[in-house]
């Protein structure tokens, strides 16, 4: 079967789509590239000064992990960390007491409204994946670079919550191109999350979990795939990948069990 | 009945109350929210008809190929061209925010005289005068990133009409001389400190194949490229040749010890290999491996362009240097540069984009557009088997009172082309001579040259995104690449106990989404980062996070501790920083 990392399977009109990723942590080479080509995606704005690892705003986040031993025995992996787009009793959306989280029946996807959200900031609280922003200061750009921002989507106000939505805007350029040429459904490839793209090491594979015949499904359902937190029961579509046997067990681990071991 | 002030209160009360359960002050709540969004404070993202254009990366040698989405005539994203022969559709994190640059800070936007502005052609005047008046001992020199382009070509034209001139280079512009590395063909790589995996060559051409290669990767610190590499032989900063000589020594059959004997088994089981590195000991063990000339191994290509080694250059003898200075790359050091000028009356000329580096010390600074603001060139792409040329058309408008550099240089000579001119040349010869094929990026075809019908043809097709590859040539034997410096061995003193080597280089000038990386993730550290082991750090008296100062025979500089039990005890990691022996004390 051909490796192709960009795939978007066709929907089928009688059973919704359920996009995921499968990311492939022995590819990753911890480049940043995915990061940065998702905040030029979705328009997230550069750090302020005083911005800190906990205040930024990364909708990727690349983590990297350590087996925790020793110098000469260290070794360590690269873990992209975004929305898990949970599917099944999605912490955020459970909590948001405006509705501003909503998953999406059709694609699975969970999207955030800025629009309602209060910036409470108890979905933040809620997802155990810290996969989740909030605007501390208003948006920012250099002057001159507001004119490279993306026209698909629009920036965020500050006092609100935002993550990763598997670049909606694409989905909805992808959708209203297929219905410009008649189409109700979308071509494999048509639509890919900014990511996934940019990704140099093709470490990341996008489509439609439903689809069993998708490389995406296949690669999910390989023995070497697994999904960080399994255990809560939220049904994560991101999974991750590995040959190496300290990196699943350090993502099944949760913070707590990490600090015990 | 009267209505009293009692029922008026009773009713405000009510009525406020009551108000709670309607749907008004949710109304209210979201009319505020939609307000706050479009509030002044909010960018608006540009307007205009979204299309593609394409485009070449001139940021680094690897010249990946660029697809850009345009709101009307403005780039808003940048990403790899699909199938492109050396990018395989990849770039890199700074390449796909290259569109920002232009809007950096720290631009030089008007020719100037020890800061300040003055007119180009007094510019062009002085530093005519200045060489005229070189001495026979001294000499003019002109620094050039990148030697092998189309401008490196006007440099040494220029120079040649010179007494006493010299084509200057870092000493890494060209690692394999004048071959490429066959790496679809290469099967296992024995790198020393080479960062494979992390900004060699294309990101997108090696990680291609990555599945089919072996990798060892001898380094003392534990790299991007080691944890990924299939074996991860740590050596002490300075030993790298040690255990070269000891994996020659296993390859021809003598005793070795265990990781070299597994890491030249690893070789003979997967050949062709290829080592990388420097000194001759890795050209040794490349002459063993019989990887020089032969697929799978280093190709010889035709392009070629010779230069000095800037490190190379007598000290004390440079009396005019002009220095060119890219959108991207490691900026030269001051310090070799003061070494290199004469005592008296040296004339510094940058053509930089940028104000910081030498342009700060520079007599004169000529501005050059970055990259997107101008026609440019990228020659051949880094490691490739085969020449290239592609060309790198302007996406964005030029501020006016820009010079590229190989413009400067013909003004310099009174030659009355312009550098669009001598690019147009370039593309002329490559038709003339009708070798290779070109690949254009919007359709993702080739073409062999010989099948363009005019080089006015090959322009057009050139100036819409396309690269030329030239063709291979034969294999052959008998060819050595050229010797690249081997890493300095360290001496360490009482007064200098540890050894301080080169941890990642951030980009001097790159968007400010590179924050991302840097600083709101802490994915790559920043440039005033000391990596140290723990135990390293806390015998020096250190504690994690503490500001402390590393002191070398080079001189002392501030830095943040940070404690990483990846790191090698007793080494320093500190970034652009070249190995030596060095001391560290809190600040």
């Amino acid at each position: 079967m051909s490796t192709t990392p960009t795939e978007t399977t066709t929907k089928s009109a009688a059973r919704p789509a359920r996009y995921g990723m499968v990311i492939d942590l022995d590819r990753c080479t911890g480049c940043g590239a995915c990061m940065v080509a998702c905040a030029v995606e979705n328009n997230v704005p550069p750090a302020r000064p005083e911005a800190t690892p906990r205040t930024g705003i990364t909708w990727m986040r690349v983590y990297k992990i350590s087996n925790g031993a020793p110098f000469p025995d260290t070794r360590a992996a690269f873990i992209p960390m975004l929305c898990q787009q949970c599917g099944k009793d999605t912490p955020c959306a459970a909590v948001c007491p405006q509705e501003a989280v909503q998953a999406d029946p059709a694609t699975g996807i969970v999207d955030q409204m800025p629009q309602r959200c209060l910036g409470c900031r108890y979905c933040m609280t809620a997802c155990p994946y810290h996969a989740r922003y909030f605007n501390w200061w208003d948006p920012q750009w250099p002057p001159g670079l507001e004119k490279t921002l993306n026209p698909d989507v629009a920036p965020r106000m500050r006092g609100v919550v935002e993550k990763c939505n598997f670049c909606h805007g694409r989905l909805h350029a992808a959708r209203a191109r297929a219905a410009a040429e008649g189409r109700r459904e979308l071509e494999p490839g048509e639509y890919v999350p900014a990511c996934v793209e940019a990704c140099p090491a093709r470490a990341i594979v996008f489509g439609d979990l439903n689809d069993p015949a998708s490389e995406v499904a296949r690669l999910a359902r390989d023995a070497q795939s697994f999904r960080i937190l399994e255990k809560l029961g939220t049904e994560p579509k991101i999974y991750y990948r590995t040959a190496r046997s300290w990196v699943r067990q350090a993502a099944a681990q949760t913070e707590k069990e990490s600090a015990h071991a | 009945m009267g209505f009293t002030r009692r029922d008026l209160l009773k009713f405000s009360g009510g009525s406020a109350a009551g108000l709670v359960f309607t749907p008004v002050p949710w109304s209210l709540l979201h009319d505020t929210a939609l307000w706050s969004e479009n509030w002044p404070g909010i960018p608006q993202p540009p307007q205009g008809e979204v299309r593609t254009r394409y485009t070449t990366c001139t940021l680094c040698p690897a010249g990946c190929g660029v697809r850009a989405r345009c709101a009307g005539d403005q780039p808003v994203s940048l990403s790899g061209v699909p199938g492109h022969p050396a990018s395989r559709g990849a770039l890199c994190a700074a390449g796909l925010v290259g569109h920002h640059l232009a809007f950096c800070r720290d631009r030089a936007r008007e020719p100037l005289a020890h800061g300040h502005p003055v007119a180009i052609e007094r510019a062009l005047a002085a530093v005519t005068a200045a060489i005229a008046a070189c001495g026979p001992r001294e000499t003019v020199a002109l620094f050039d990133p990148r030697p092998g382009r189309a401008a490196s070509f006007v440099y040494r034209r220029f120079l040649s009409g010179l007494p006493n001139a010299v084509h200057c280079a870092p000493a890494d512009a060209q690692p394999c001389g004048p071959f490429g590395v066959d790496l679809e063909n290469t099967r296992a790589i024995l790198s020393f400190g080479t960062p494979v995996l992390d900004g060699w060559l294309s990101p997108g051409r090696v990680l291609a194949n990555r599945s089919h290669l072996r990798l060892i990767q001898v380094e003392a610190a534990y790299s991007r490229t080691a944890s990924l590499a299939d074996v991860w032989v740590p050596v002490v900063p300075g030993g790298e040749d040690a255990f070269a000589e000891a994996v020659a020594r296993a390859l021809q059959g003598g005793g070795a010890d265990e990781r070299a004997a597994e890491a030249a088994r690893l070789l003979l089981q997967n050949k062709p290999a290829i080592a990388l590195g420097g000194g001759a000991a890795v050209a040794k063990l490349n002459a063993i491996l019989g990887s020089v000339g032969q697929p799978g191994g280093f190709l010889p290509r035709r392009d070629f362009t010779p230069a000095t080694d800037i490190a190379t250059v007598p000290d004390g003898s440079i009396r005019v240097l002009l220095i060119e200075e890219g959108s991207g790359g490691r900026p030269l050091s001051w310090d070799l540069v003061q070494r290199k000028l004469v005592p008296q009356n040296p004339l510094v000329v940058a053509l930089t984009p940028w104000l910081d580096g030498c342009a700060q010390h520079a007599d004169y600074i000529i501005p050059a557009p970055v990259y997107l603001e101008s026609l440019d060139e990228a020659a051949t792409p880094a490691g490739s088997v085969a020449a290239g040329f592609s060309l790198s058309p302007a996406l964005l408008a030029s501020p006016g009172k820009l010079t590229p550099p190989a413009e400067f240089v013909l003004r310099l000579a009174q030659d009355s082309a312009s550098y669009a001119d001598v690019l147009k040349d370039r593309v002329t010869a490559i038709r003339k001579e009708g070798r290779g094929s070109i690949f254009t990026y919007a359709d993702a075809k080739s073409t062999r040259v010989a099948e363009i019908a005019s080089a006015a043809d090959l322009w057009k097709a050139m100036l819409g995104g396309a690269v030329w590859l030239d063709d291979r040539l034969p294999t052959a034997t008998n060819l050595r690449p050229g010797a690249l410096p081997a890493p300095e061995s360290v001496e360490l003193t009482p007064a200098y106990p540890l050894i301080l080597i080169a941890a990642d280089d951030p980009p001097a000038h790159a968007s400010p989404l590179m924050s991302k990386l840097y600083r709101e993730s802490g994915l790559r550290r920043p440039a005033n980062a000391a990596i140290v082991h723990p135990k390293t750090g806390r015998g020096q008296g250190l504690q994690d996070g503490c500001r402390a100062i590393v002191s070398s025979p080079s001189g002392t500089f501030t830095v943040q501790t940070i404690f990483d039990p990846a790191v090698m005890p007793g080494v320093i990691e500190v970034a652009g920083r070249t190995p030596s022996a060095a001391s560290i004390r809190r600040a």
